[in-house]
């Protein structure tokens, strides 16, 4: 009596569709006194089964393709926009926001001081007293203005 | 996929653009799904379909089988992930796949099961096969193995995985 791995590899062949004619007659031999060869049979084929019939989950619907959605172009070429196409506006976007952000930063530092005097202390608040002790323009005041103490 | 007066620029001319879109619309499902049950982790799966394709737009020609080229590209870009991460056999799934409605509970209690007794490699060696249809050739030939290890490969990744769910049965 041969092994019983190797009429469980005919069993495997069989899956794979490469039995050979007479491995196939000796198998099928075997499974007809074999009750453990041929549960093993049942097993892997429901196996088979199972992997072949999972379905195909929809891709799209997870985040991270959704957000590289733009409605107005198909998937495949929005994909390829958004890594080649999109890149020269993104730099020229990032370029004028840092220039923005310079001449803030070098307007902000030209205004005077404020003096401890024009604080008005408000709990653990500390905003500016008043629109004339404001130095730039009379305006509200407004919760950006606000700074913790 | 680029064409040489396109390339110069990184654009795809409109044949191009309708082929790569034909391929992502007919594969990117299958590919996604693929990765989603070799890895548990949705997230993950949607950004490797993603990188593959953006490596085919990028091979200088498409691919003689291009089906087949982009499920191993994926699969190496997978391993590559997890090899990084060092979540080889315990993905953190940042979006479990078990609770999606497409599965029933039979495929759920499976693919668990299959997560937890199988490595990422031996899972995606069994998919690839069975999930996926390639011939024991193909496997060798992106595995760098002979037909006979895949198969012996395929026979124990099978044995493991019936014995160990007859055992929690």
């Amino acid at each position: 009596m041969k092994q019983r791995e190797y009429f469980e590899q005919l069993v495997a062949a069989e899956l794979d569709g490469e039995l050979s004619p007479e491995q196939r007659a000796e198998l099928d031999r075997q499974l007809t006194v074999d009750p453990e060869l041929r549960a093993f049979r049942a097993d892997l084929v429901k196996q088979q089964l199972m992997l072949q019939s999972l379905p195909h989950l929809p891709a799209m619907e997870q985040p991270g393709l959704a957000r590289q959605s733009l409605k107005s172009e198909p998937a495949m070429v929005r994909l390829w926009r958004s890594r080649v196409t999109l890149s020269a506006p993104l730099a020229s976007a990032a370029a004028i926001l840092l220039f923005v952000a310079g001449l803030l930063v070098a307007g902000l530092s030209s205004q005077p001081e404020r003096s401890p005097q024009q604080i008005v202390h408000k709990s653990n608040i500390v905003l500016y007293e008043s629109e004339q002790l404001a130095p730039a323009t009379s305006r509200p005041i407004t919760t950006d203005e606000f700074e913790l103490n | 996929m680029n064409d040489p007066e396109s390339s110069d620029t990184g654009q795809l001319n409109s044949s191009e653009r309708q082929r790569l879109q034909h391929l992502y619309t007919l594969h990117r499902d299958h590919i996604y799904s693929d990765c989603c049950y070799a890895s548990g982790d949705a997230d993950a799966s949607a950004e490797i379909v993603n990188e593959t394709f953006l490596r085919l737009m990028k091979q200088p020609r498409e691919p003689d089988n291009v089906r087949n080229w982009l499920f191993i590209t994926a699969r190496n870009l997978l391993f590559t992930r997890l090899r990084r991460s060092k979540h080889e056999r315990t993905v953190t799934a940042r979006e479990p796949i078990f609770n999606r409605t497409e599965l029933s509970a039979e495929q759920r209690l499976f693919l668990q099961q299959m997560l937890e007794i199988l490595s990422v490699e031996e899972r995606e060696l069994l998919l690839l096969r069975e999930y996926v249809g390639l011939s024991m050739s193909e496997l060798a030939e992106s595995s760098g193995i002979t037909i006979e290890a895949i198969r012996v490969r395929l026979f124990r990744i099978r044995k493991k995985l019936r014995s160990r769910i007859e055992d929690a049965i």
